[in-house]
């Protein structure tokens, strides 16, 4: 039998073979951590989704739309987030097992773990609006953003059926009527006259609003139950926000 | 030139160390693991003398190559094993046209006799060797495997963990399930040699 070692270190040296630098290893490893953090975030972002949508739902609404329980569960599931999010914590789940300890730890584990931060890390990004933030800038930078998902815009823009959401643009009082722009961006003449407000909020310029009620022409719409949209209200609970949104 | 009994009580880390500094110190861990490592790969492979030649050269080349990467934390003979297991693996797959007839030999067969495999005795005097390590060399690959390290090389949990890079629960899982399978196989093979 051949000496293997001599020469195999014969060929080390005639073909000048070097080890790989220490910082070659260590950057891979960082790459993957840092694939792992970013990933985590992704997936806090996907879980904080998932939490806006779902909980931006009216869920009396859907037995005024003749619509019961579980079919309106099947209807409003943000499919695309959760979808999504199972995607991210794969990708978390592979960049962790890449680490240089990482393959110690079962699959569900490292899934477990996964979706607990992402879930942690996605109610602090939905408790401090910034979910409400990602949805406004999809909504608005990409097209048919809005097709994907339920959600307020979805439920709320039915106006043939009795709903219907958008921004105050005037409060004529005297007139018991409002101007209100649609969330497609559509005019609308408001009366107010019979209208039941909920919410101690006084009816303002740009403020958010959910109306249920009647559609009585292209343009003009009954009221006769005003809700604050949600974005408001979580506003108001970050003072900042609050006073950005609403400066009146 | 670097001799062997310089390098005799120095431990596989300072060897590494000392390998990163001067090439032929490099020689001695070869020489520490050359023996093992081909005892292994054929196990594992079952490949002629010269491609496990080929293979072991390109193994301790790799090796060599990625020494920077090699933590003093985990066993160095952990590490070279799973570089040796990763790449006669893909040789395998690559190579589609060899038949995996392995003769193992009688250390072999005192190492198995040895380890915990736990069968019952007398499920593995009703049968001769042969016979055993033929079931043994028929296991899917995944079982084998484990199997090979545990009971021919014995290595411990963590050892197979670091060298498959699975988790121990999961070694713990397969090494049972191997021996689950090694056990029905030994039944079906005494079934047909009693019928037959």
């Amino acid at each position: 039998m051949a000496d293997i070692s001599k020469e195999t270190l014969k060929k080390i040296k005639e073909e000048r073979i070097i080890p790989r630098p220490r910082w070659y290893f260590l950057s891979k490893n960082y790459f993957f951590w840092l694939m792992f953090l970013l990933t985590t975030i992704l997936g806090s972002i996907a879980s904080s989704m998932v939490l806006l949508l779902t909980g931006d739902v009216d869920w009396d609404i859907f037995p005024y739309l003749g619509i019961n329980l579980p079919k309106a569960i099947l209807i409003s599931l943000p499919y695309l987030w959760i979808i999504l999010l199972f995607f991210f914590l794969y990708i978390t789940y592979y960049n962790f097992s890449r680490t240089r300890t990482g393959y110690r730890y079962r699959f569900i584990l490292i899934f477990l773990m996964s979706l607990l931060i992402s879930s942690l890390l996605g109610w602090g990004f939905y408790y401090y609006g910034w979910s409400e933030i990602i949805d406004r800038q999809l909504r608005t930078r990409i097209p048919g953003y809005h097709h994907l998902v339920y959600g307020r815009q979805k439920q709320w823009m039915q106006p043939e059926r009795g709903l219907l959401s958008g921004t105050i643009m005037i409060v004529e009082p005297d007139k018991n009527l409002i101007q209100l722009k649609d969330l497609y961006s559509k005019n609308w003449a408001i009366d107010i006259s019979q209208a039941r407000i909920r919410g101690n909020v006084p009816l303002s310029r740009d403020l958010e609003i959910k109306i249920l009620g009647k559609q009585m022409s292209e343009h003009d719409f009954k009221a006769d139950e005003i809700r604050v949209s949600r974005g408001f209200q979580q506003g108001k609970r970050m003072g900042l926000k609050f006073n950005r949104l609403n400066p009146e | 030139m670097v001799k062997i009994s310089d390098c005799e009580h120095k431990t596989d880390s300072e060897l590494v160390a000392l390998s990163l500094k001067n090439q032929d110190y490099y020689y001695c861990l070869m020489k520490r693991y050359e023996s093992p490592l081909i005892n292994y790969i054929y196990r594992l492979s079952g490949m002629n003398r010269m491609d496990l030649e080929d293979i072991l050269q390109e193994v301790f080349i790799l090796t060599y190559q990625n020494l920077n990467e090699y933590n003093a934390n985990f066993k160095f003979s952990s590490w070279i094993y799973r570089i040796a297991h990763n790449y006669t693996i893909s040789t395998m797959r690559k190579k589609t046209n060899y038949n995996l007839s392995i003769s193992w030999d009688e250390y072999d067969l005192e190492q198995l006799l040895q380890s915990d495999l736990n069968l019952e005795n007398n499920v593995i005097q009703k049968i001769d060797y042969e016979n055993l390590l033929n079931l043994i060399n028929n296991l899917p690959l995944k079982y084998r495997e484990v199997f090979l390290l545990r009971f021919v090389e014995g290595k411990d949990y963590q050892e197979i963990s670091d060298i498959l890079q699975k988790p121990i629960g999961t070694v713990g899982t397969l090494i049972n399930r191997a021996k689950k399978m090694l056990s029905q196989k030994i039944e079906m093979d005494k079934q047909v040699q009693k019928n037959g």
